[in-house]
Order: structure tokens, then sequence, then C-alpha cells
């Protein structure tokens, strides 16, 4: 039996902002020529400003509104991030745009000791990253995004009785909550139609003849009479986390804090698929003053050895900023990791010489990411009889990222788009 | 009458406490019993006037002396059994370039070498420190430009919290109003060799200036 759950992210861009829970907040997007809001979070809720709502009421209500205009170009991304995050449980992610995904779980079923276990995992793993989230499972992929949308958990109910189970809880949804089409809820409205109950007592081949076809079939959907063709998301072997600041840095010690919240997602990718990054790619992006631009910085961190853990990371990074500095104040923060390589088999520790080498390399990407690339090196002696040529500096570490000059192509291009 | 010098007893005895506090005085009673680990220096004669009869983990040595008078070489038989782990032997900011065919010679396993070159004093100062605390480096060697006492203590800290050696040729005067370094000494060239003077060594007193043959 198939069986799929659906993770709905309430306010998915609102909450992605990190905000302060006590500052009035509203997101806006044009219409014509007017702002209307478009997510608003639980301290302008309580003032009386409603999604929908044009911005010059709700500024009435509430002038200390602080406000940011939605980029819908962020939708995509922020779902993309969620699915990166859900694939760990399921082989099988779809996205729903805007803020929903299907996950195929009846496969996932033995490795995670049933399917109610597994709803439990990623519950907690939300709670403990603060993002609401609710969740349903049902038999078709359709019926479970209804309950997921409509709040109805119903991960803890038996999976054996699944099919009269997600039936059941459909039943009293009303139709504003079956369908999201708003040409399918007027079309139902004027027939009398109220709720998904009176829906399915109506006949198929009557549908058919009284209604809009994509409506019968958004309902057989629903029934699992007919399938919901669903494109599966491919990870892209790419790791890019985004963090907006509302409140602009402009100190780098300021960075440090989201660093250490997308370091220990980089982490989690790389353990994930048990690689190791050599270097990291950091994109400030600038407040612009009207009267001047500021380009972008970008970062290119390297280090000495590959590295995945969070904590070790974190501290390279603190050591690569101290020698930097911020032309401006800082409006966004992106890490992107491209380059990979496998991470050293664990088990070589047990072997007292690969240790040290392996914990010498620790302090060598300590002081490499200290130190300009001229001041450490390493020296060998030649067979030369001449003093000058008898010796020679040699770089500390065996080069296993690309050359410069591969590097320096692949910036110039990005600065291209 | 009785009371008056029960009270001076008392006063006798927060002074001492105060004193012992503040780390002014060495008290015998934290001399390790025994040293361990000791390396020889390579040098029968110098390892005779060495605490422990060699040079031991865990201690900064400052090392005075001339630039280019051969004051490396004292340490280099050392080296050569340090280099041999696979560990590395860190070198900050010397003030010339190491020669490889010399160290070679010496018997040092090149690879094991790493050299930062540094003009800032913070700077190389955070590298000698870092070498320590990793527990990476058998030795460090550094040349530093300035000389603090609390500098030197954090350095003598971290050397004997992962037992390393570090030996220290300050590029100053030698300051006489003491250190927290284990060893100090002067080193002079000569006929012979080096003219050698310990000004301080723990577990023991000053020496006498002594010849020491470089050969």
């Amino acid at each position: 039996m198939a069986i799929w759950l659906y993770l709905y992210f309430p306010d998915l861009y609102l909450h992605s902002l990190r905000l302060d829970p006590q500052q009035p907040f509203a997101l806006l997007e044009s219409r014509g020529n007017q702002f209307h809001v478009l997510q608003c979070n639980k301290v302008a809720q309580d003032a009386g400003i409603a999604p929908g709502m044009p911005l010059a009421s709700a500024l009435c209500l509430f002038p200390a509104l602080v406000t940011q205009l939605a980029d819908p170009a962020k939708y995509r991304k922020l779902l993309q991030q969620k699915a990166l995050w859900a694939y760990q449980y399921s082989a099988q992610v779809s996205l729903d745009s805007p803020q929903g995904l299907w996950l195929e779980a009846a496969s996932m079923e033995k490795l995670f000791g049933g399917i109610n276990a597994l709803c439990q995992q990623i519950q907690q793993q939300a709670e403990q990253q603060q993002w609401p989230l609710q969740l349903a499972i049902a038999n078709t992929p359709a019926a479970a995004r209804i309950l997921a949308r409509a709040n109805i958990n119903n991960t803890d109910q038996p999976i054996n009785t699944l099919a009269e189970n997600t039936r059941k809880a459909l039943l009293p949804l009303t139709i504003d909550q079956i369908t999201s089409e708003e040409a399918h809820q007027i079309e139902l409205q004027r027939s009398g139609i109220r709720n998904y109950h009176q829906l399915q007592a109506i006949p198929a081949s009557a549908l058919a003849s009284r209604f809009n076809p994509e409506l019968l079939q958004t309902l057989l959907q629903i029934n699992g009479q007919k399938p919901q063709p669903l494109i599966f998301f491919q990870p892209p072997l790419k790791f890019r986390d985004e963090a907006l600041f509302i409140h602009e840095v402009e100190h780098i010690n300021g960075l440090l804090f989201p660093l250490k919240r997308q370091l220990s997602t980089l982490s989690a990718f790389l353990f994930n698929r048990q690689l190791a990054v050599n270097y990291l790619d950091i994109q400030l992006k600038y407040r612009q003053p009207a009267d001047q631009e500021i380009e972008d910085s970008f970062w290119n961190i390297r280090f000495a050895r590959a590295e995945f853990r969070h904590k070790e990371l974190l501290q390279l990074l603190r050591y690569q900023l101290e020698k930097r500095t911020l032309n401006a104040p800082v409006r966004e923060l992106i890490l992107t990791a491209d380059y990979f390589i496998e991470q050293q088999q664990r088990q070589q520790d047990y072997w007292p010489e690969t240790a040290y080498n392996h914990q010498g390399q620790e302090l060598l990407n300590r002081l490499q990411a200290r130190l300009q690339p001229h001041q450490l090196f390493r020296i060998s002696s030649n067979a030369d009889a001449r003093p000058e040529y008898a010796w020679q500096s040699q770089n500390p570490v065996k080069q296993s990222y690309p050359q410069n000059t591969m590097r320096c192509q692949i910036i110039k291009n990005r600065k291209k788009i | 009458m009785k009371s008056t010098t029960a009270e001076t007893g008392k006063q006798r005895q927060q002074d001492l406490q105060q004193i012992l506090q503040h780390g002014q005085v060495w008290s015998a009673n934290d001399c390790p019993e025994r040293p361990q680990n000791v390396l020889s220096s390579g040098f029968p004669q110098l390892d005779q006037y060495l605490p422990g009869n060699g040079w031991q983990p865990g201690q900064v040595c400052e090392i005075y002396a001339t630039p280019g008078s051969a004051e490396v070489s004292l340490v280099l038989p050392a080296l050569h059994q340090l280099s041999q782990q696979k560990r590395w032997v860190l070198w900050v900011a010397p003030p010339a370039i190491p020669y490889a065919p010399a160290l070679f010679q010496a018997g040092l396993q090149l690879e094991h070498i790493l050299v930062v070159r540094s003009d800032d004093y913070q700077q190389s100062l955070w590298c000698m420190e870092e070498g320590l605390r990793s527990g990476q480096c058998s030795a460090v060697l550094g040349w530093p430009k300035q000389w603090h006492k609390s500098h030197i203590r954090r350095l003598q800290i971290a050397a004997s919290d992962s037992r390393s050696f570090c030996w220290l040729w300050p590029q100053t005067s030698f300051d006489s109003s003491g250190s927290p370094a284990a060893l100090r000494l002067t080193a002079q060239r000569c006929q012979q060799g080096l003219t050698l003077e310990f000004l301080k060594r723990r577990g023991s007193w000053p020496s006498q200036p002594f010849e020491l043959p470089l050969s």
C-alpha cells in the first residue's frame, strides 16, 4: 500500500527570516500598483493585521509595523532547502510550491521502525529548528496534502486502516479546504455543496456531467482512483545556504551567529553524503547607498585538509574572518560549497601513524587559516653544491583543490550572472 | 602579651599565604618528584648542567645569544631525535631561513619541519601558542621580537599542558626581573664552541659560565 506523508510549512517565507518574535512584521506582495500583506507574524496578527490586507490599512492599525517586499524567486529556493532536509527521511521527495512537500513513506517504514516513528522524528527535528510544521499521512498524495493543510495530524493512527481513516477524516472538511482553486469553490458553492461528505455522495458519472472535468480529476486523485503524477526532487550536489538580515550586520563578529547555524546545516549535509569540503565560498551582499554602488564580496576560504565537523569548520572560519573587513553593512550572507571530496575512512585512526598525520593536518589547517600563503612553508634539500640552490621551500599542503586559474574563472562567470 | 604574639603569628601566616597566592616565590613542594621522558641534549657536558640530565618536555627554555653564533646547534641533536616522530617541528619567525642541507646533515627529518615567517610579534606568539596547545608539535622553536612576562607565562603553561619542547631565542636584551620560563641561559661564541651560563634552572641554582665544545 502506498503511504504518503505531506509536510506543510505554514508561512515558510516569514519564518525563514528569523525575526524577533516581539517585533510586528509583515511580508508584502505587490498587486498592480498597491502593496498587500502576504504573511505576517503573531504580534502583527494580534494587532488586527491579516494576510490580504492593503499596506495602508495595516499601517493605520499598527504604525510601527516593519515590512519587507517578498521576492518570488526566494519561494522555490526556500522550499528546496526544506526538500534537501527532508531528503534524509525519504528518497522520493516532491515539491509542492510554495510551501509543501510530499514524501513517499511506505518504503521507509522498516528503516525508521514504523511510519509513526518516522513522523515523530521529523516533528522533533522541526521543533528543534523552530520551524512551524503541519504533517499528515494518507494513502494518496492529494489526501495527505488536504489533511496537512487543514492541520489534521493523523500521524499517530494505525497504518493498517489508513485508507479508511483518511476517508473518515476528509468527510467533515469544507470545500475550500478540499480544493484551493477558487473557480472550483464557487462552482460547488453554487450547487449548494458545502463539504466533502456531500461531494462524496454524488456518483462519479453525475460529477462528470455536472462539473468541470478538472474538479472531477482532483476528486478521483483524492480517492486514489486516478494516479497523481509527481516530479521527484533530485538533490543537487551543491550546498547553498542564505541568511537574510533584517538588521544589517555592521561588524564581522555579527556574521558568526548566522554562520554557526549555516555550518551546522552544512555539516549535516556533508555527514549524510560522507563528504568533506576543503574550501567554502562566502558571498556578502551589502547595503546599497543611493549615490554609489558597492560590489558584493566574494570570499574564498580554503582549508589545508578537507573538513566536515561543525566545530572545526567554525573555528577555521573564525580565524579567516579575523583577517577581513566589511566594506559596508551586510544585508545578506550566502554560504556555498560546490567542490567536495570523500571523507577519509575513520577506521584509519586506529593506526597511530595515520592518526598523527591526521592530527598534524589540523594544526596546519589552523595556521593556514590565520597566515598568508607565503608565510607558511616547509623546506627540503636538493643535491646541489651551490648553497642557494641546495634548499627549496615547499607548500605545506599537497594541492587537492582546483588550480587558481580555474577558481578565478568560476568567480568571473558568477559575477556576470 | 600572649595575645599579641598570637596576633603577629596570624599576621605572618596571612602574609605568607598572600605571597604564595601571588606566585612570587617558588615553593619546593611544587617541584615534580622525578622528571620524566627527559631528552638527552646530545652534549654530555650540557646534560650534566641540565636539571634531570637533559631537556625536559613541557618546559620553556629561553636562550639569549647574538644571532649567528651557532645558537641553534645547541638543540640540533635533540631536534634530530624529535623530528623522527610523526609530528611537526614548528619554527616560528626565525631571523633567517633555516638552511635545509645543514639540518639534513644533522639528521633531521625535513618533512616534519614547518616554518612560519612572520614580522608581527602578536602573530608569531599566536602561532607558537597554537602549536604548543595543539599537541601536534614535538617541538616549537621561536624567535619572539618582544619579551613580555605574561606571554612567556602563557607559553610555559601551553608547553606544560601538552608536554612539548619549546625553545625560545628572544630577540631582546635579557630581562633580569625574572621569567616564568623553566630554563634561561646565555650563549656566546668562543674558540671551541659556545660559552654557556644558566641564569635560571628550575629545580637548581644558576650556574657558572662554562665552555661547551661544538664538534
